[in-house]
C-alpha cells in the first residue's frame, strides 16, 4: 500500500539514506508511515506540481498520481498527509491514517515489501522500523553489510535468511 | 533468528566466491509498481534473485523501480548490459525470469519472443 512507491521515490532521489517507518498505535487508534532521505529534495514547485497531480519526473507514459492519491487515502481515513523537501536536504513523506476506518487500505504483503526494499537498498543506508500491537522489526543495512563483509544482500541464501527473519517478526 | 546467523552465511558464502559486491556487468530493474505487483513482479524477482545465485553470477544486480504506464505488458523487466542497449521484456513470470537468465544474462542472446522494447 503505497509504502513501496514512497520508497522507490526515495531511490530514485540521488539518497544516500533511507529510513522507513510503520508504526501503528493501538491506543490512538492511529497508523503512521513515514519514509525519509537525505537525496536531491524538490522546490515549491516541483511540490505544488505534485499536489496537481499528473506530475512525474520518471518518464513520458508516467501518470504521477501517486502522491494525490495517498493523501486522498490518509485525509479520507482522518488522518493526515506532509511533505518536508527542501532542494538538496532530502524529502520526507508522512502519511497518517485511522486504523479502524474503514476505508483504510489493507496493508498487503509488508513482509515481502520491506524484503524488497532491504534487498534493493544498492549500497545505500536503508533502515525499517516496524512496530505494529505485539510486533516489532528494526532492521537496517549498515548492521547487516558489517555482519555480512563483502558478501551481496541479494546472495540467495541471506535472501532467504532475510525472509525467514522477517516474517517472524512481521504477519 | 538472529542477525549473527549472517556472519556464517557470510563464511559460508565468502568461500564460494559468489555473489560479491563489485561493479556491476548487468543491471536486471524489475517494475514494481502497483500493476506490475498485481500482475507477479514479486515472484518474477525472486526467480531472477534466486536463477542469478544458483549460477553464482557476480556481476549481476538486481533492481526495482515504480509504474511505467506499461501496465497491460506487466510484469515488466528491464535489462541494462553494459555497452549494449536496453531490452524491456514484458509479461513475465518466473520461468520466464530463469530463461532470461540463462540465454541473455548468461550467453548473451536476449530472449527475442518476451521482448517488447529495444532502447539505445
Amino acid at each position: 500500500m503505497h509504502l513501496l512507491d514512497l520508497v522507490q521515490n526515495a531511490y530514485s532521489a540521488d539518497s544516500t539514506r533511507v529510513d522507513v517507518a510503520v508504526l501503528c498505535d493501538k491506543t490512538a487508534d492511529r497508523l503512521t508511515i513515514r519514509v525519509a532521505d537525505d537525496g536531491k529534495g524538490m522546490d515549491e514547485g516541483t511540490l505544488q506540481a505534485i499536489d496537481r497531480g499528473f506530475f512525474s519526473s520518471k518518464c513520458d507514459a508516467c501518470v504521477g498520481l501517486g502522491i494525490p492519491l495517498l493523501r486522498q487515502t490518509a485525509t479520507h481515513c482522518d488522518g493526515r498527509f506532509e511533505i518536508e523537501s527542501a532542494p538538496t536536504s532530502g524529502t520526507a513523506v508522512t502519511a497518517e491514517f485511522r486504523r479502524s476506518h474503514v476505508d483504510l487500505p489493507p496493508f498487503g504483503d509488508l513482509a515481502a515489501t520491506f524484503l524488497e526494499i532491504l534487498v534493493t537498498a544498492e549500497g545505500r543506508r536503508v533502515s525499517i522500523t516496524y512496530r505494529c500491537d505485539e510486533e516489532e522489526l528494526e532492521i537496517d543495512t549498515a548492521t547487516l553489510s558489517d555482519l555480512l563483509g563483502d558478501v551481496s544482500l541479494q546472495h540467495p541464501e541471506v535472501v532467504r535468511f532475510l525472509q525467514a527473519y522477517i516474517r517472524e517478526r512481521v504477519s | 533468528m538472529k542477525l549473527e546467523e549472517l556472519r556464517q552465511i557470510r563464511e559460508r558464502a565468502s568461500k564460494d566466491l559468489s555473489l560479491r559486491k563489485g561493479d556491476a556487468r548487468v543491471r536486471v530493474v524489475i517494475g514494481m509498481g502497483t500493476s506490475g505487483i498485481a500482475a507477479g513482479a514479486r515472484d518474477v524477482m525472486a526467480a531472477f534473485l534466486d536463477e542469478i545465485g544458483v549460477r553464482s553470477l557476480t556481476d549481476v544486480v538486481v533492481t526495482q523501480t515504480g509504474e511505467r504506464g506499461l501496465a497491460s505488458s506487466e510484469p515488466v523487466v528491464e535489462v541494462h548490459v553494459d555497452g549494449e542497449p536496453a531490452v524491456v521484456y514484458g509479461q513475465m513470470t518466473a520461468d520466464r525470469a530463469r530463461r532470461v537468465v540463462a540465454e541473455h544474462l548468461v550467453n548473451g542472446n536476449p530472449v527475442s519472443e518476451f521482448v517488447i522494447e529495444v532502447r539505445d
